[in-house]
């Protein structure tokens, strides 16, 4: 993966994001997706044009000029829906099935997820994404961070 | 967001949101369709709108921040696939505009207006389904723990007892004779203290020697009556509960064969054969221990309350107080436990793939030097395991001896208080019954609870089962449908779209038209729609917009059953039974004789092959043909074809996974078998089509090239491409090989 200065740009024309090469040959339309969205966010881009195949990758947003950047950063932002779970209002088992009322950084949400094992990925011991029965996902950035009631809820389901 | 307007796409829009939409509508325009999303526009949870007029569609949400698009501007819209969201989009003469966020949770109602704004945008008159299945509970609007699935938290406890017991309906006889016996038992068990006061006042203190031997038998009478009735209890209920479950069984069974697709397409296998031996096993095991335990202590808890109050009520009071304690108690232990049972449940899932990963994959570990990355990484999920185990075991010592404890306090308190009276105006026999009853009375109250959770366990099974019992099966026959007659093999696709999952079109207007006798190569990349086609030709799923006929008649409104007999399949990977190699072939035909099977297997070049095992055609293949190889499996799933002998034939990679020696054999087979009848071939191998008349190129759910094989190369476009590419592959691995 090449580490220096990217030799494109990223430009924005409504709500498509295109990607120009420095060589002056032609813009086009492309979407951005990380490599792993799930360990590993943050570095590690690809470009991909509208027949979803690779452009480029690129190891981190650092090697995007400002304007590319930002562009970059809207992009992904909107491209990855992963809210951050500040507060577990409760967490239970009925039946087999995990109820999550949850405070997200982007508001309230309740949330069904019926098995751990599959619904839970374990980042560290302390970080975990959760995902519910219909694909949602909810990123529990640190557990010990959590106040005591939420962390004593989370506990009781997974 | 409530079933039916989903189903007509149209919400119920807040006043303010009204207002604001109308006022940006041409005058006099109206609201076609709406539709509320999860995510507001700055994508936070909340509510958003997008509606639908003739010319204009709007967007807003709780802020009235606004957008809108004219219908005449827009290209196209597409519902775009984003991590944990999804958006619509529309291209318009402009350039691409977002028009609203929605989380998973509305991607297929999202997807659904997607496809009415094209529709109306390409003039054409949308189509609205008639089902719809929604992510929350229309009631409670919890999330469910499927689409359309029914709620777990509202449980209709009552009607799926009645539905049970309805099952039960032709053995009411037997249900009858178990209520009655189950009176006898709870009658039999509450003898003996009684008799025990009998003797102490009535012989002992009394002196009434007389009767002594008469309340003897009576005790001894009671005891034998009480081991046949609990012998004749016991075997009824079992009988009863066993019989109910192999008739559900046996129905479900029945009624998978019958499902849709859909059902099969959407569910994990896990999941449906859990259904129905898991779910059944649960009930059964309710059916048989929980229910007769629930009914007899039901009624011995209100019959040794109404003779110990009858009895001395002061003492009867004395007895009652530990209830509330020994109920909320066993309720508090519940509610600690249930977590760590669902936690260590989940755990041993987790240890169980991890086993089965381990043994499976033994190979893959082996030649990556895993080993001890794995027994690390399984140590360390069984330690979770044994604490989860450890805790589990450890709170439930503690809750019983508990329990015990709250239930000595109550008989302690009936001695000390009771003892002082006896010889006043308590007799040593009532103090005696008390005591004798104060633990039937008090033994099952702490398991209420957990019977409850058991219960409601069964029923949720209960539930699931008849929730698949009412899931829409094939229409197989119905006064609209008609019976297709002997067909010649006419095949025609009329702007036919689909889509597996609402949101995933695989199939965007594909109209083609297959003369009778004729053999069509369908080529494409993989997941271009090739099999697809086939899966629409059986009916496998109904095609979301466009027509399919065959021979004239719209698929849609022949009989089911008169439509699969005429269609025959070979598939990449044959399924065989477990069975004998001649049940496999002879499948294709009820009426054959050993002849005919002969006849068939010899024209599917497997005469040998099978003549050649030690049982010949009485060889049993074992689960999934694991007893043969996979070219003889493939000419197996041939010779069944060729007796089934139908009008038309489909052979979806049928030659994909064989050898070239066992290609030729099964090319030659192939011949004969499609002489004479419409055949659809998919192959990727391009050379296996080269028997075909037309060839049918799909690329991205849509029909890219037809034609024969010199005019596509002539044509020089997509299917000369693959050519090219696959002669190179072939030269490439030709020099490998010779290398």
């Amino acid at each position: 993966m090449d580490k220096s200065p990217a030799p494109f740009m990223i430009l924005r024309k409504l709500d498509q994001v295109f990607l120009r090469p420095n060589d002056g040959t032609g813009e086009i339309p492309v979407r951005l997706a990380w490599a792993r969205p799930i360990y590993d966010r943050g570095s590690d881009i690809c470009i991909l044009n509208e027949k979803k195949r690779e452009v480029v990758m690129v190891s981190s947003l650092d090697a995007l000029d400002s304007d590319s950047r930002r562009i970059a950063e809207e992009e992904l932002n909107k491209r990855y829906l992963i809210p951050r779970i500040i507060r577990v209002n409760s967490a239970y088992a009925h039946l087999g099935n995990r109820y999550w009322h949850v405070e997200t950084e982007i508001g309230p949400r309740t949330f069904l997820m019926k098995d751990p094992t599959r619904g839970v990925t374990w980042i560290t011991q302390d970080h975990l994404i959760l995902r519910d029965t219909l694909g949602n996902r909810y990123e529990l950035a640190s557990l010990a961070a959590l106040d005591a009631f939420s962390r004593a809820e989370v506990l009781k389901v997974i | 967001m409530r079933k039916r307007d989903v189903m007509l796409l149209k919400c119920n829009l807040p006043a303010e949101i009204l207002q604001k939409v109308l006022g940006l509508l041409p005058h006099g325009e109206r609201v076609r369709y709406s539709l509320a999303s999860d995510l507001t526009l700055d994508r936070r949870f909340g509510q958003s709108y997008i509606v639908v007029g003739d010319t204009r569609v709007v967007v807003c949400d709780s802020t009235i921040c606004c957008r809108t698009v004219d219908l005449g501007d827009i290209k196209e819209v597409q519902a775009d696939e984003l991590f944990g969201s999804g958006r619509l989009i529309a291209v318009t003469t402009e350039g691409t505009k977002a028009l609203i966020y929605y989380s998973k949770a509305y991607v297929p109602e999202f997807a659904l207006l997607c496809r009415v704004i094209n529709d109306l945008v390409h003039g054409r008159v949308p189509e609205l389904p008639d089902e719809h299945e929604p992510a929350y509970c229309p009631k409670c609007g919890s999330p469910l723990p499927e689409r359309g699935a029914s709620c777990p938290k509202c449980l209709p406890r009552f009607q799926v007892l009645m539905r049970l017991l309805g099952l039960l309906k032709p053995y009411r006889l037997r249900v009858t004779a178990l209520v009655l016996v189950n009176m006898v038992i709870v009658a039999s068990q509450m003898g003996p203290p009684y008799i025990t006061r009998m003797i102490v006042d009535d012989v002992i203190t009394a002196g009434n020697q007389q009767n002594l031997m008469w309340w003897t038998v009576a005790m001894l009478v009671l005891g034998v009556v009480l081991l046949g009735s609990r012998y004749v209890g016991g075997g009824l209920s079992c009988w009863l509960a066993a019989r109910l479950v192999a008739d559900l069984r046996t129905r479900m069974h029945t009624h998978l064969q019958m499902l849709r697709m859909q059902y099969f397409s959407r569910r994990e296998l896990g999941d449906i054969v859990a259904r129905v031996m898991n779910d059944t096993d649960e009930l059964q095991r309710f059916l048989i221990d929980g229910l007769p335990y629930l009914l007899v202590n039901s009624v011995m808890f209100a019959a040794i309350a109404a003779v110990l109050l009858y009895s001395d009520w002061r003492l009867a009071i004395l007895v009652f107080l530990p209830v509330p304690f020994l109920v909320s108690g066993g309720g508090w232990f519940w509610h600690r436990l249930i977590p760590m049972f669902h936690s260590r449940g989940s755990r041993m899932g987790a240890l169980h793939s991890m086993l089965n990963e381990s043994i499976h994959g033994i190979r893959v570990v082996k030649a990556f030097a895993q080993e001890r990355r794995r027994a690390k990484s399984f140590g360390e999920a069984n330690e979770k395991l044994f604490t989860v185990s450890y805790d589990i075991d450890r709170t439930f010592v503690g809750f019983s001896e508990v329990m015990s404890w709250v239930m000595t306090v109550g008989v302690t308190a009936v001695w000390y208080f009771a003892a002082r009276r006896v010889g006043h105006d308590l007799t040593l026999g009532t103090l005696l019954l008390f005591i004798g009853y104060i633990w039937l009375f008090y033994g099952p109250l702490q398991w209420y609870t957990v019977m409850e959770r058991w219960m409601t366990l069964a029923f949720s099974g209960a539930e699931r089962i008849f929730g698949m019992l009412d899931s829409p099966r094939e229409v197989y026959s119905s006064p609209v449908v008609i019976k297709l007659p002997q067909i010649r093999g006419a095949v025609e696709f009329k702007d036919v779209r689909f889509s597996y999952e609402r949101g995933k079109e695989v199939m965007r207007g594909i109209s083609f038209k297959i003369e009778p006798g004729e053999m069509i190569g369908f080529v494409g990349k993989s997941g271009a729609g090739k099999s697809t086609v086939i899966n629409l030709i059986c009916r496998f799923y109904d095609v979301d917009s466009g027509l399919i006929t065959i021979d004239g008649h719209p698929i849609k409104n022949v009989r089911l059953e008169d439509l699969r007999r005429q269609i025959g399949m070979v598939l990449q990977e044959p399924f065989l039974f477990n069975s004998t190699i001649y049940d496999n072939i002879h499948c294709g035909s009820a009426t054959a004789t050993l002849d005919d099977v002969v006849r068939a297997a010899k024209a599917a070049n497997a005469h040998e092959f099978i003549l050649d095992k030690e049982d010949g055609y009485d060889t049993y293949i074992g689960e999934g043909g694991a007893a043969l190889s996979g070219g003889e499996k493939q000419r197996i799933a041939i010779a069944r074809a060729i007796l089934y002998n139908p009008p038309i034939l489909i052979l979806d990679e049928a030659t994909s996974s064989v050898d070239s020696e066992t290609e030729d054999a099964i090319q030659q087979a192939t011949a004969t078998l499609i002489s004479n009848r419409t055949t659809i071939a998919i192959a990727h191998r391009l050379a296996t089509l080269k028997h075909a008349n037309r060839l049918i190129v799909i690329d991205d759910g849509k029909v890219a090239e037809m034609g024969s094989h010199d005019e596509l190369m002539a044509a020089n476009g997509v299917y000369a491409n693959l050519v090219k590419v696959q002669t190179e592959m072939n030269r490439l691995r030709g020099e490998v090989l010779e290398a």
